[in-house]
């Protein structure tokens, strides 16, 4: 590391550096003798005087050049880690606010309680994303239109910010999830392969596509090698996503259910987790996390590393010896004085 | 103006002065004065008030009674005749390192003219550097103010234009009085050569050379360590490393210089005034007591 | 220089065995906790459709209502010192939208100005401007937050549907318990508002019959409202802004020119939060010593010549 890979937090300092010639100029500690033609030639002298002025300019240029705050800037390095890039597809439209996992209908009419949706998404995505020290996540809200509004970003401050916003409030208007879909796998856009690449959606309900939309969806997946899971949080018990038997013949043309036909269909990677409870969810969650660590490769930023250590030492060092020699000095003189 | 002591000091001249201006010196002309100088003839001196009798009539009768040539004796004395009391005052830069000064030598220039001009005496002055200092010269006289004028003029003197005191031979050169005491006041920093050409041009003169001591460290400023100079007269920064070695060269240089100087003035017959400080008129007159009268 | 030789000496060793003793301790002295004063910050961007009137400039060139906004916030984040924390909503309809919580400015810069780059009006969910309503679901959503941070509301106080004075929304929260800064944004002109649909292409401007002239709750009173039929023409409401700031305890600038307004007025009403972090002492020790060196070699005989 040399001294101009460096950069400086106050670099107007440097413009102190022409102090250091001051040791040079100065006589501020001469004695006026009578007659120097008594005072005896010798060469060592001069070496020995060239020396402290050398080391005079030594620490004052490093007390300047450590005060003018060097360090060494922030660095991106790549990294192989484990882990995804997640982008947290969202719903925040209004029927989130709903309670999550009641038995009853009647129950449902608790809006923007603690047990809502969206405060229970909120709290597990939070757990999920403090375990998950390599994942680069971002965010895409969605609701009537979809928004992507947290780029893919290693800041877990960030994330975890947004996440937390996105549980204020009530929810918008309703859902718009073909847009959502394609937003979320725009996010990937212009980005090198890095790894596992994730959209994880978290939903209580789907929406039937038109034939185009699928497509659309359909090849942006593939092309970009992006793996769709999904956590359906169902209002009601008993909702299921694949048909069974016990189904009630209401729920077979549910939204959701074409969705998730629709997912299978496509041959993307994708699976469902279906949250029925507090406890499903955390497990869906938890399954995620520890299936979705693959060799990802892991642009970590170095914080900058302050170097004035070094300047301070060195200045400190010629500091040492230059006082010895002017306490030795001061001394020679009180003698000659006595 | 600064108030000077009027410092005195009481000094003889230690040979014969040649001159018809009566004063206190032993003169070698004759006239009034209180030294018997031997007898003459009346004819030859018609002072009839100085007729010795006793000695005439003792020569008469030695030449056989007292006769029609019988020669009357009058008594003779050596006047006393008057000196110049000159000084040569070093202006040179190094005269003004912390204990030597110019106050210390308008002080002295002070004492000089006033004891001068008290006994009669006329005063000069004539300073130097580099070069003679006409702006601080004096021309012999015998007015009384002079005292103060002189040390006035060396006190609010510019200083040195250039460094050296190569002036002093121009300033003896000035030097015309045919009798005259040179007081020669410098701390002798300078080439031997200088002193020794002066004192050969000053020879028929009574030199007191008043050598001026600087304090030791003025010389030495340190025993150990880094010290940084600066020469007095040239300006020029020197540095050294001072350890005992070095300190051991430095003193030897300076003994030898001082040495050289005695040695210097031992040729000529001189005794310097060794100085530190204030020079008193007590200094001088105990100066001139020990001068061997010739 | 009256100090002797000596004195010169002992007083130079002196100083540099302080200037030593001030380098060993910049070298060895740990680092001090110390408490700073941060705020927290909460950017509520109006998007609503009058904020695409262009009547705002930066550097001397118009440009809109919201394209300001967003100017000005990306100066004030750069701007706040390090260890602040700035968040970011949204209003629209007549609730403001926190899309990012309040954090720390300089380590999450880059996200919150890129987050900040896509607010636009095409994230409206709704055409109404309700900014007094928006302004209290501001207020209400920050009370969730936690610590509680300020509200930088940045709007032109266009307010359609229109309210009448007197039928002006009350205020239920505590007076003072949240503060905040309006930014009155706009000029003072009335101008046309641009029509945008959905996806945000311009079609036209609001005409005069397109948009509500009184309050919805004054109809069939038409003799409480005299006033002209302008709400399909915009300017910035300063008289309404400085009503809706009197009420909610919020300071109002309008229309500054730097970053520093709003942080000036910022750090008068808001409620600063210490934060403890590690501080440094070793710039001050070593500056100390450079500074007692420079009195060492300074060439006092330049004082003396001149």
């Amino acid at each position: 590391m040399s001294l101009m890979d460096l950069h400086w937090s106050q670099p107007y300092l440097l413009l102190l550096l022409p102090f250091a010639l001051l040791p040079w100029f100065n006589h501020s500690q001469e004695k006026t003798i009578a007659w120097s033609a008594f005072v005896p030639k010798d060469p060592w002298s001069t070496t020995v005087g060239l020396s402290l002025k050398i080391l005079s300019s030594i620490v004052l240029i490093s007390l300047i050049l450590g005060l003018a705050g060097p360090y060494e800037p922030e660095k991106k390095v790549e990294r192989l880690g484990e882990g995804a890039e997640i982008v947290l597809l969202l719903d925040r439209s209004r029927s989130m606010d709903d309670a999550f996992a009641v038995k009853t209908q009647a129950a449902l009419v608790s809006v923007g309680k603690k047990d809502s949706k969206r405060r229970v998404a909120k709290s597990y995505l939070t757990e999920f994303v403090k375990k998950r020290p390599d994942d680069r996540f971002g965010f895409v809200l969605f609701s009537s239109q979809a928004i992507k509004l947290l780029s893919l970003t290693y800041s877990k401050e960030a994330i975890l910010a947004t996440i937390n916003a996105n549980a204020i409030g009530k929810g918008l208007k309703d859902t718009n999830m073909p847009d959502a879909l394609i937003k979320a796998a725009e996010m990937f856009e212009d980005q090198p392969y890095r790894g596992s690449r994730i959209v994880l959606l978290v939903s209580d309900g789907g929406q039937i596509l038109t034939e185009e939309e699928e497509k659309k969806i359909a090849s942006l997946y593939k092309r970009m090698k992006i793996s769709i899971n999904w956590i359906y949080m169902s209002s009601m018990v008993g909702v299921t996503l694949d048909a069974s038997d016990s189904d009630s013949y209401l729920w077979e043309d549910l939204p959701e259910r074409k969705l998730h036909d629709f997912f299978n269909s496509t041959g993307i990677p994708y699976q469902a987790f279906e949250a029925r409870s507090l406890k499903t969810f955390a497990e869906a969650i938890d399954e995620i996390n520890q299936q979705q660590y693959q060799t990802l490769i892991v642009e970590q930023t170095l914080p900058r590393v302050s170097k004035h250590q070094p300047f301070y030492i060195i200045a400190f060092l010629a500091m040492l010896a230059l006082t010895f020699a002017q306490v030795y000095s001061a001394w020679g003189v009180r003698k000659a004085h006595e | 103006m600064t108030a000077f002591k009027h410092d005195e000091f009481s000094y003889r001249y230690p040979h014969n002065v040649y001159g018809h201006v009566p004063g206190s010196h032993s003169g070698s002309s004759l006239g009034t004065g209180d030294r018997f100088a031997g007898f003459a003839d009346l004819f030859d001196y018609p002072d009839p008030r100085r007729i010795d009798i006793r000695a005439s009539v003792r020569n008469n009768m030695a030449n056989g009674g007292i006769s029609a040539n019988d020669r009357w004796l009058v008594r003779r004395f050596q006047q006393r005749s008057t000196v110049t009391l000159w000084l040569l005052a070093d202006m040179s830069k190094s005269m003004s390192v912390s204990n030597v000064n110019h106050q210390r030598l308008a002080n002295l220039a002070h004492m000089i003219a006033h004891s001068a001009i008290g006994l009669g005496d006329k005063f000069a002055l004539a300073g130097f550097d580099s070069h003679w200092r006409q702006d601080i010269s004096i021309m012999p006289t015998r007015q009384r103010n002079m005292s103060t004028i002189a040390a006035d003029l060396i006190e609010q003197a510019a200083p040195a234009s250039a460094p050296g005191s190569e002036g002093l031979i121009e300033a003896a050169n000035m030097i015309s009085s045919p009798h005259a005491m040179v007081f020669l006041a410098s701390d002798f920093c300078c080439d031997i050569s200088i002193i020794e050409k002066t004192l050969r041009k000053l020879s028929h003169y009574t030199v007191i050379p008043i050598v001026w001591q600087h304090d030791d460290v003025d010389h030495l400023p340190s025993h150990a360590g880094w010290t940084e100079m600066r020469d007095a007269e040239t300006g020029q920064h020197h540095a050294v490393w001072m350890r005992p070695t070095m300190k051991k060269r430095w003193q030897s240089a300076m003994d030898e210089h001082f040495e050289k100087l005695s040695t210097c003035f031992m040729r000529h017959r001189i005794r310097p005034l060794l100085v530190d400080g204030e020079v008193t008129g007590e200094q001088l007159t105990h100066y001139f007591m020990g001068m061997k009268k010739s | 220089m009256s100090l002797s030789h000596q004195s010169r000496m002992i007083l130079s060793a002196l100083t540099m065995i302080i200037v030593l003793l001030l380098l060993l301790a910049a070298l060895l002295l740990p680092k001090i906790e110390r408490n700073i004063k941060v705020m927290d910050i909460l950017f509520v961007v109006d998007i609503t459709q009058s904020m695409n009137v262009a009547d705002a400039t930066i550097d001397e060139q118009v440009v809109t209502r919201i394209e300001w906004a967003k100017h000005y916030t990306r100066e004030t984040l750069a701007a706040l010192p390090c260890g602040n924390h700035a968040g970011l909503a949204v209003f629209s309809e007549s609730r403001s939208l926190v899309l990012m919580n309040p954090v720390e400015v300089c380590d999450n810069y880059h996200d919150i100005s890129q987050m900040l780059s896509k607010v636009d009006g095409t994230m409206a969910w709704a055409q109404s401007s309700e900014v007094s309503k928006a302004v209290f679901t501001a207020i209400k959503a920050v009370d969730l937050i936690k610590p509680e941070p300020s509200i930088v509301f940045l709007t032109d106080g266009h307010e359609s549907p229109p309210i009448h004075d007197t039928l002006f929304p009350k205020f239920r929260g505590d007076l003072g318990k949240v503060t905040g800064v309006f930014v009155g944004v706009g000029g003072e002109d009335l101008l046309p508002i641009p029509k945008r649909d959905e996806k945000g292409n311009s079609i036209g401007f609001w005409g005069v019959n397109e948009v509500l002239h009184r309050d919805v709750y004054l109809s069939g009173r038409a003799d409480l409202d005299q006033r002209p039929r302008t709400e399909h023409l915009s300017s910035q409401k300063q008289s309404h802004l400085e009503t809706l700031a009197d009420m909610v305890g919020f300071d109002y600038v309008t229309s500054p020119e730097r970053a520093k307004t709003l942080i000036k007025a910022l750090a008068n009403t808001a409620k600063p939060r210490q934060q403890l972090v590690n501080y440094d002492l070793s710039p001050w020790l070593s500056a100390a010593a450079l500074f007692l060196l420079i009195l060492v070699y300074f060439p006092l005989q330049v004082l003396r010549w001149k």
